[in-house]
């Protein structure tokens, strides 16, 4: 089978071992089927103490994931940082037109009242 | 004099203007920005549900081994694991001896979702760079409206005779020159965010089918332990009720069927999140060439909705009714 791309080799351990705990688990069965009762409860402890080794390997890979994952955060709050400031800037762009447009009409109303006195 | 001065006041933003339509500014398309949005969402959603299962049954099997340990002679560790200690120059600080895979994989979650978060907002904002709102018609056509109204009182007020029209096309101008001018600066604003985060969704695409992937084996590590206590019982030779191995087999095969639907959910995820970084390079091209056929968008638009399909049944199956299955655990 072809691996999966970017599957990292304590993955692929982890998976082994996730793999082998299931034989164990099968051959449990097969022991109690055939009456090895002894054989099939040592088998079963192997399988338990397998599973803690697992549980231990996915904890481990989960907190250096998230640890990893810090900066790539920090990076991408920055993007996000300036793609806000460039839509502020074209929000503060329109704002300035429309104030603008405030200032012409006080200043209309400046010239009205002052053509009125030149009149 | 003023009729002059008025005339050179037209011709520069008329001009001005003539120059900016030339070089072309055509509008950004909102709608892919939309979909890319609302597919993100879904990925969010999907992650965190996917993950919270997996949470929860390794709360459940964390219980389950913890109670059988207590049963054996080298319990003691397992029990004293139980109780949490402080440090006693942090009154806020606890500790546990070894802590357990359920409240790793929660702060796991919890990462995963942050980072999800992330690019939710992401998303959001260049939705919100590409939409008409930012810029609308409405806004520069009441722009004009006041434009219009105060120049040609003031005009009226200072004794100019028909300069009404001329000073109307100069608003016009004006307005729309200052359209065009945004409605570039809006299209390379998305066009930066887009080409300056093209590295980051890369790592972010491949952080995230890490995370999915590490969460697939703790999916086979819940299963096969579930499992493996299943085939076990069906396998006591001391029970002989037919009826029973029937139940038996029933409950395995219903595992087996959730078990395949939720390695589809994290399959999906994992496609998902593989795209990510086609699509940011199609939304460039997109942006840069209205008239591009963006595939992947809608590939990734399909995804998301398959997602939704995918993670609405899953819960459905978790969940029976608003509870969880409790028989079963």
């Amino acid at each position: 089978m072809t691996p999966i791309k970017g599957i990292t080799e304590q993955e692929e351990i982890l998976n082994t071992l996730i793999n082998q705990k299931a034989d164990c688990y099968k051959l449990v069965v097969t022991l109690k089927m055939q009456n090895e009762t002894t054989e099939a409860d040592e088998v079963k402890k192997k399988a338990l103490v397998l599973s803690a080794t697992i549980d231990d390997l996915l904890g481990k890979s989960m907190d250096e994931w998230v640890v990893d994952t810090n900066a790539l955060l920090n990076d991408l709050t920055i993007v996000n940082n300036e793609i806000k400031a460039a839509i502020d800037q074209i929000n503060k762009a329109l704002k300035t037109a429309e104030n603008v447009v405030k200032f012409l009409k006080n200043i209309d109303k400046v010239i009205d009242i002052a053509s009125k006195i030149l009149l | 004099m003023r009729q002059n001065n008025i005339r050179m006041i037209i011709a520069i933003p008329l001009a001005a203007s003539v120059l900016l339509t030339l070089l072309g500014c055509p509008k950004a398309n909102p709608k892919p920005f939309i979909q890319f949005s609302e597919s993100i969402q879904e990925l969010r959603t999907g992650a965190d549900a996917a993950l919270t299962i997996n949470d929860e049954e390794n709360q459940e099997r964390f219980i389950e081994q913890t109670a059988a340990a207590s049963l054996t002679s080298e319990g003691a560790d397992v029990i004293n694991n139980l109780m949490l200690t402080t440090d006693p120059r942090d009154p806020f600080a606890w500790h546990m001896e070894k802590t357990p895979l359920f409240m790793k994989s929660q702060s796991f979650r919890s990462g995963v979702y942050t980072l999800n978060t992330a690019l939710v907002k992401y998303a959001e904002l260049l939705k919100e760079l590409s939409s008409p709102e930012l810029l609308s018609t409405e806004q520069f056509d009441d722009l004009t409206k006041d434009l219009n109204a105060n120049l040609g009182s003031a005009s009226t007020s200072l004794g100019i005779k028909d300069a009404g029209k001329e000073l109307a096309i100069f608003s016009v101008a004006a307005t729309e020159i200052l359209h065009t001018y945004l409605e570039k600066q809006r299209k390379d604003a998305l066009l930066e965010a887009l080409k300056e985060n093209h590295d980051n969704l890369q790592e972010l695409a491949k952080r995230m089918q890490h995370a999915v992937r590490l969460a697939t084996s703790n999916l086979n590590q819940n299963y096969t332990d579930e499992s493996g206590k299943l085939i076990e019982i069906l396998a006591d030779p001391k029970t002989k009720d037919l009826n029973k191995k029937k139940d038996q087999v029933r409950k395995l095969v219903e595992i087996n069927q959730r078990y395949v639907h939720r390695i589809a959910v994290m399959q999906a995820l994992h496609e998902s999140y593989a795209a990510l970084p086609r699509v940011n390079s199609d939304m460039i091209k997109l942006v840069e060439n209205p008239k591009f056929g963006a595939s992947t968008l809608k590939e990734i638009f399909e995804n998301g909705k398959h997602l939704k399909n995918l993670h609405d049944e899953l819960v459905k199956a978790e969940k029976p009714d608003g509870d969880t299955k409790e028989g079963e655990k």
